[in-house]
């Protein structure tokens, strides 16, 4: 992948203030690591907008911060669910010799027999995986072919994904990543009457009945 | 349609909206998402409305995921009665819904479909909403 570069400056406002950056066409963050002093940074919202959306969280960029350079992970992306931009990204710095964990998308290929055949819905449970490697050798993504999903019911665990080597998977190998479930069946909707008369039971009244027996 | 079960208590007071869904925000389980707007109650009424309209218009194909819960009663005079003599009575419930919130979900259908459906589900709800893939909405990544 190519060397992505993020500019950066010190940022002295800090709390509420950020808003007034934000408007000003600037993206505020921060960047903190191990043996890493933390600093709060500012970026071009519009630059770092064209660069960020792009990135997983386990791509490597370099900040650039007032000549400085840091190789570093953005850990965490805060957007605006509205609007759709973001709004806060956190990077982290690592040394290129310290292993690292790390959230790793995984990207499903191939096509399901049991969508095919039997109309299976895939319900993708497990997006990212944590694994834990050196800065250099964390992949992109981990790719999982699911043409292996035949029959309705059948998943794909965290122990079917192949990793590179070097990497150490962190999650639980037995937690479902995608499975091949029925498609909705509508069930009979109840009668409208029947249902407005029904009350809740209340919690407290159930405790007191209880205790009086 | 959906109501509670157990409540701790029968009525509650109104509240208030203030802010934006800080969870659930995101399409977690479908490919496609109804994502709320603006703040305001969604009743029962309407989430068994929309359903019924994604599920016709799937035709037996794809998959449903309702995200919010009508747990708040929603109380009502009587008309015609004077002020006082306590609260009116539990007349339906409603799911308090901030802006950002997804509140549908399809998956297992073509795009046409889906957009097709969740149109139809938008006309039932009360309040604006957009419809948003899994990975416009994706915060995180």
């Amino acid at each position: 992948m190519e060397k992505i570069i993020i500019k950066a400056t010190k940022r002295s406002v800090i709390g509420k203030q950020v808003s007034v950056l934000r408007r000003a066409g600037q993206l505020p963050g921060v960047i903190y690591g191990h043996n890493v002093e933390p600093v709060a940074i500012q970026m071009d919202a519009h630059e770092a907008g064209l660069l960020i959306p792009r990135l997983t969280s386990s791509s490597i960029v370099t900040v650039d911060l007032e000549g400085k350079k840091i190789a570093a992970l953005v850990r965490e992306k805060q957007k605006n669910y509205i609007k759709g931009n973001l709004i806060h990204v956190d990077f982290q710095a690592v040394s290129l010799t310290e292993k690292i964990r790390a959230w790793v998308q995984v990207h499903l290929h191939g096509v399901a027999p049991a969508v095919l055949d039997f109309s299976a819905v895939l319900v993708h449970n497990m997006e990212r995986v944590e694994i834990e490697a050196l800065p250099g050798d964390l992949p992109e993504r981990v790719d999982l072919d699911i043409s292996h999903l035949a029959h309705i019911g059948d998943s794909l665990h965290v122990r079917d994904l192949v990793l590179p080597e070097n990497v150490t998977m962190l999650s639980d190998l037995n937690e479902g990543i995608v499975i091949a479930t029925s498609t909705f069946a509508e069930e009979a909707a109840p009668e409208v009457a029947a249902v407005e008369s029904l009350e809740p039971a209340l919690v407290e009244k159930k405790k007191k009945e209880e205790s009086e027996e | 349609m959906l109501m509670p079960k157990r409540v701790k208590w029968r009525k509650q007071m109104r509240g208030r909206m203030k802010g934006k869904a800080l969870r659930g925000a995101e399409v977690s389980f479908g490919d496609w998402g109804l994502q709320a707007l603006e703040p305001g109650w969604v009743t029962a009424r309407q989430i068994e409305a929309a359903r019924r309209a994604i599920v016709r218009e799937m035709k037996r194909r794809g998959k449903v995921w309702i995200r919010i819960f009508p747990a708040k009663p929603y109380t009502h005079r009587p008309p015609e009665t004077r002020m006082g003599k306590g609260k009116g009575p539990v007349e339906y419930y409603v799911a308090v819904v901030k802006p950002g919130r997804m509140m549908i979900e399809v998956g297992g259908l073509s795009l046409d479909e889906a957009m097709k459906a969740l149109k139809m589900a938008q006309y039932k709800f009360s309040i604006r909403t957009k419809i948003v893939t899994r990975h416009d909405a994706v915060a995180g990544e």
